[in-house]
């Protein structure tokens, strides 16, 4: 049963043309612990997945493995490949911080430097070597503006990010991400520290972005996977049990335990 | 994790319909019998219990609603309650159906009866057999009982046609029938739509226990 895998046909027949990532037969251990089995996940241009599943699951090891953060962890390895724009981002000749550049990342606890706003919307621009002050200042307005900030900052700019509120400052580590133009956005739990307000504007955030971002997002609030995510895939144990359109995920999901979990009903 | 409280709602809302549905189901035999028996005031005992069906929906409908905004169901859940919404007021208007037959069978049932009786107590009584099984194929999540009223919703829709034709002919040749003729169509135009109605029932049904929309099932192979 848990072994049963279900794809929507409607997933597997648009991840041809518009696949961004392309994940296969990907499995991840931690030293002797295997926490991934076989993932199998293909995600579209310019849509948000949701990942899904209780805690333990190996959601945030999935999202890390994106971008290869988890080569930091001592004694981690993986098996089986993980595809960005059709390039095996495991292979020796992948450049990883390109790849990091590319692939932005939004954390659960916003962690702004302590520093100006301004220094920390445009840091990855700084240690990518760029001094061009013109380039520099454009970017960290546009970023500000994309993660719908600017108006609430642009009189402060060179004061600490640290006196922001906390939705503030989650969506200034958005700006920050967003500042070197990647082209994938990973969030995990971005909202599970904000108000209901703040986590709206995230939301809304995250909605105007797919226009122009393809979006992984790690949620542990059901509501918030539906009202965000175009594909939802839910994990149970390390394995992908099921992944589809989020309509048919949270309507009619295909597998008893992907239906036990998002109803509430799990264990 | 449990959903205990979630569960208690649903199975309140499931036996608010069910008190609802077999109202309902009175009514609609009752509507028959006024004619079959020849007792007006069966008709009248419909009209009475048209307002209780109307108060049931109010109910109906507010527990659901609480149930979206306060539980946020999904799957399973959340198909229950949207069936739930949209069978309620599939139910208001088959009794809604039934008080206008009844109406109607209360100024004819009196009167000296002509060819129609048999037509008239076929059609009602294939109806109410539609509406009796679509209500069992929700309280049993039987969807081939559900399946079989939309399959056997033709048999009321032919009875319709052919009753329809036999009426009109009677009243070109004897213009005294009229009166009674044009009730008599409004009748079974009655029946007729309760039968849909018993159909798009056993559609909720399947939908709230497979998932998917049985109406219309050439839209689905769009996707
Ligand atoms: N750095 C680590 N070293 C060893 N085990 C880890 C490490 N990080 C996570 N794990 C284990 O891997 C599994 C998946 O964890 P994680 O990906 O954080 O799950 P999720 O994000 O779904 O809660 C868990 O059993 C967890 O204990
Ligand atoms: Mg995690």
């Amino acid at each position: 049963m848990v072994n049963e895998r279900i794809t929507d046909s409607t997933t597997k027949n648009a991840t041809n043309d518009n696949e961004v990532i392309s994940i296969q037969n990907f499995n991840f251990f931690y030293g002797p612990t295997q926490a991934l089995f076989n993932i199998d996940l293909s995600v579209n241009q310019h849509t948000v997945m949701a990942l899904i599943g209780p805690s333990g699951c190996g959601k945030s090891t999935l999202l890390r493995s994106i971008n290869r953060m988890n080569d930091l962890i001592d004694g981690a390895y993986v098996q089986g490949k993980v595809m960005v724009n059709g390039i095996d981002i495991y292979d020796k000749s992948c450049d990883v911080i390109e790849l990091r550049r590319n692939i932005g990342m939004v954390f659960q606890k916003s962690n702004p430097f302590p520093k100006s706003i301004f220094e920390n919307v445009c840091y990855g621009l700084r240690i990518a070597g760029i001094t061009d002050k013109e380039f520099i200042e454009q970017s960290v307005e546009q970023s500000l503006r994309d993660a719908g900030l600017w108006d609430e900052v642009k009189d402060r700019l060179r004061e600490n990010a640290m006196g922001l509120s906390g939705g503030q400052q989650q969506r200034l580590c958005i700006a920050r991400a967003l500042c070197v133009k990647p082209q994938i956005l990973l969030m995990d739990e971005p909202c599970s520290a904000l108000d209901p307000i703040a986590t709206t504007k995230i939301e809304e955030l995250i909605f105007n972005l797919k226009k122009s971002y393809t979006i992984i997002i790690v949620t542990h609030n059901m509501q918030q996977a539906a009202r965000v995510s175009d594909f939802t895939s839910f994990f149970w144990l390390g394995k992908l049990i099921e992944v589809g359109k989020t309509e048919k995920i949270f309507t009619n999901p295909s597998i008893k335990i992907t239906e036990d979990y998002i109803s509430g009903r799990f264990g | 994790m449990n959903q205990i409280h979630l569960d208690e709602e649903l199975q309140g809302l499931r036996t608010g319909l069910a008190i609802m549905a077999g109202e309902v189901e009175r009514m609609v035999e009752l509507t028959r019998d006024c004619y079959l028996k020849r007792n007006a005031a069966l008709g009248t005992t419909v009209l009475d219990l048209d307002r209780s069906i109307d108060i049931h929906e109010i109910e109906l409908e507010k527990k659901c609603l609480d149930i979206l905004a306060l539980r946020a169901p999904f799957a399973t859940d959340l198909r229950i309650v949207a069936s739930t919404l949209k069978i309620i007021s599939e139910l208001e208007r088959i009794g809604d159906h039934s008080v206008n037959i009844s109406k109607r069978f209360i100024n004819i049932v009196n009167q000296p009866s002509t060819l129609d009786d048999k037509w008239i107590n076929e059609i009602g009584s294939e109806a109410l057999k539609l509406v009796k099984r679509s209500f069992d194929s929700f309280l049993s999540k039987n969807v081939d009982l559900a399946r079989s009223v939309i399959t056997d919703d033709d048999i009321v829709d032919k009875l319709y046609a052919k009753t329809y034709d036999e009426v009109l002919k009677i009243m070109q040749k004897d213009p005294g029938a009229v009166e009674r003729g044009s009730h008599i169509i409004l009748i079974i135009k009655n029946w007729e739509r309760i039968a849909d109605q018993a159909t798009n029932i056993a559609e909720e049904v399947i939908f709230m226990v497979e998932g998917h929309n049985a109406k219309h099932t050439y839209l689905d192979q769009r996707d």
